[in-house]
């Protein structure tokens, strides 16, 4: 497995800098899938996924070892040993850790699976170089796994011209500045966002060259230069909607300084001059100390994260993106549906639990607030396009699993269902 | 939100494909146009290469083929799945909005924080749900759900009965924006609950 240590053919140069940048950034981003769970409350997976993520999710120790295999994998791919088989032990387990906490999530966060992609192209660029002969080897890592990462981007930027397309205007930078602006900030961040959020053209402008950035990245593969380019542009554009919105990612600025800056080089040959062969053995018992304590703080960690869930064995839910068509809008229900709901209505009980709210969370999206009777909430969802219920309780109370039995019994998993009925829609 | 017509779709998708296809040729182009000029530095040789290593032709292709393929894979990929990690067709932000609002507390003298500016809440009704006030009271909204998670669960964590001194009356709201296609903009701040609470140090 040595072939990944062979350095960059670019002037023989280390490619520790963005090989540490891909394994941190997986690191990081498996300690934010357990940590999320702090704040995604009791929200059940239910995916029309196979079992065997259902399984993960309700199963601590399972969470734990994937997530202490998860950082194994890191700590290979960080200490550049067994590279190839460090990248596919990350992808697996992360790939399973994800698809099973991901339903246990409000929303997907994009940077995950950009991530992913980063990764994903890294290995794969691992495994092509090891077979390829040694003339053609080339920074194949670095360069396959900045085009994956481009592709997201790229489907990013697609999903705007689709989506939004004629009417992507000033509209989705105002959007961000009023749900994420900070509202009492400094000054300086307030002055500038306040000239975009008074200015239609240039929060026009701001949209359209994000829009703009990110298609452009379809470019990447095509030269060292335009990577540089376009991975600068895209951590600019972040920049400014971090400055301008409050909303944060940092992802890409940390891959566009990894992978596209000149700089890089002199980085690069500083951190390989630093290996002596004392270091480096030195690094080696560190390393595999730090593995131990990592996998055991991980099983600890998810056991605490996850303790309360294996009492709740139904999974009917889907996670929820903001992918549709329309933005996630609230809005009363039609007496048609009301007419299709019954007997759910206001102030209906079941088993101790009152509806208090009947309402459109999106066009094909019913959300239902329930009053536990401890006086917490609970909502549930129908709906879009699979079959799903969300169940949502308030920190450190259970889902109704009851409650849960109750409406599975009136949301037929199969075959698709869509909230309304088609006929009614 | 403005509703696309086919047309408009069809349209956009076709000046969308135009300009991917574009971007793609002249990449191509100012790639070919560098290769012929012999400008692309290939590498030079290293010292695990061994002496079997041939030397690089100034014209010899590196990994772009291979990193458009790839770059091509993920986003076919990415289109059919929609989700399955690592692929993610991220279309999350790819909507025109018509609204955005965020949950605010606002002060006696009307100044406008942010919910984590303060601690020791004490809410008469207590917050029980991040998606209040219900709609049809001040109207349809959107948000972007994490940051409304954030403020309420810091409320919900950071309950409390504030010292007497430094009690602050505070009144929890929704914050709704809504803007149209001309640049016409309406702000509306939709009571949630009467608090006390005190500032954060």
């Amino acid at each position: 497995m040595s072939t990944a240590r062979a350095t960059s053919p670019w002037a023989g140069r280390s490619r520790t800098v963005q090989r540490a940048t891909v394994a941190l950034l997986a690191a990081n981003e498996i300690h934010f899938w357990l940590d999320a769970r702090a704040i995604s409350q009791l929200s059940q997976p239910g995916w029309s996924s196979p079992a065997l993520y259902r399984w993960i999710a309700d199963t601590p120790v399972a969470l734990g070892i994937l997530a202490g295999l998860g950082w194994l994998g890191c700590l290979g791919l960080l200490t550049n040993r067994a590279a190839l088989a460090s990248g596919v032990l990350t992808l697996a387990a992360m790939h399973l850790l994800g698809e099973a906490v991901f339903g246990t999530m409000a929303t997907f966060p994009p940077r995950s699976f950009l991530i992913g992609l980063l990764l994903a192209g890294w290995t794969l660029g691992c495994w092509l170089e090891r077979r390829a002969p040694v003339w053609r080897r080339g920074a194949l890592p670095e360069a396959l796994a900045f085009a994956a990462f481009a592709g997201g981007y790229v489907c990013a930027g697609l999903a705007k011209l689709l989506r939004g397309g004629l009417h992507w205007d000033h509209r989705p930078i105002w959007h961000v500045i009023a749900c994420s602006a900070p509202v009492d900030e400094g000054r300086g961040v307030a002055a500038v966002s306040a000239a975009f959020a008074e200015t239609p053209e240039l929060a026009a402008a701001a949209a359209g060259l994000t829009m703009v950035a990110q298609l452009a990245m379809v470019a990447a593969p095509f030269g060292r230069r335009l990577r540089i380019g376009l991975g600068l542009g895209i951590g600019a554009v972040h920049m400014m909607m971090w400055v301008v919105g409050g909303l944060y990612e940092y992802t890409a600025v940390v891959v566009a300084l990894a992978f596209c800056l000149p700089a890089g080089a002199q980085g690069r040959e500083a951190v390989a001059a630093v290996r002596a062969p004392a270091v480096e053995a030195l690094g080696k018992r560190l390393a595999i100390g730090a593995a131990v304590v990592l996998a055991l703080a991980a099983v600890l960690r998810a056991d605490a994260f996850f303790a309360t869930r294996a009492a709740y064995p139904l999974h009917i839910w889907q996670p929820w993106t903001h992918s549709a068509d329309q933005p996630p809008a609230r809005a009363p229900l039609t007496p048609q549906e009301r007419d299709l709901l019954r007997p759910l209505v206001e102030g209906a009980r079941y088993r101790g639990y009152t509806l208090e709210r009947a309402q459109h969370r999106e066009d094909d999206v019913v959300e239902l607030a329930w009053r536990d009777p401890n006086g917490g909430q609970i909502e549930t969802r129908l709906g879009r396009p699979d079959p799903f219920t969300g169940i949502r309780g308030i920190e450190g109370e259970g889902p109704p699993v009851e409650l849960v039995r109750y409406l599975v019994d009136r949301v037929p998993p199969k075959p698709r269902f869509r909230w309304p009925p088609a006929d009614v829609r | 939100m403005q509703q696309l017509g086919a047309a408009d779709i069809s349209l956009t998708a076709g000046i969308g494909m135009c300009v991917v296809l574009l971007g793609a040729a002249i990449a191509l182009a100012v790639r070919t146009w560098r290769l012929r000029r012999g400008t692309t530095v290939i590498a030079a040789p290293t010292a695990e290469d061994g002496p079997q290593r041939a030397q690089p032709s100034p014209a010899e292709p590196v990994s772009w083929r291979l990193s458009l393929g790839v770059l091509i894979v993920v986003v076919a990929t990415a289109q059919v799945v929609h989700h399955a990690w690592p692929f993610y067709a991220l279309d999350m932000f790819s909507y025109v909005p018509t609204s955005g609002s965020r949950l605010i507390v606002l002060q006696a003298d009307g100044t406008a924080r942010e919910p984590k500016r303060f601690v020791d809440y004490r809410c008469d009704p207590m917050p029980t749900e991040y998606s209040l006030p219900a709609p049809g009271v001040c109207g349809t909204w959107t948000s972007i759900e994490v940051h409304d998670r954030a403020s309420f669960f810091w409320i919900l964590r950071h309950h409390g009965q504030p010292p007497p001194g430094a009690a602050q009356p505070l009144l929890l709201a929704r914050r709704i924006e809504r803007f149209d296609a001309e640049g016409g903009r309406e702000r509306v701040d939709c009571p949630i609950s009467r608090c006390v609470a005190r500032e954060a140090e």
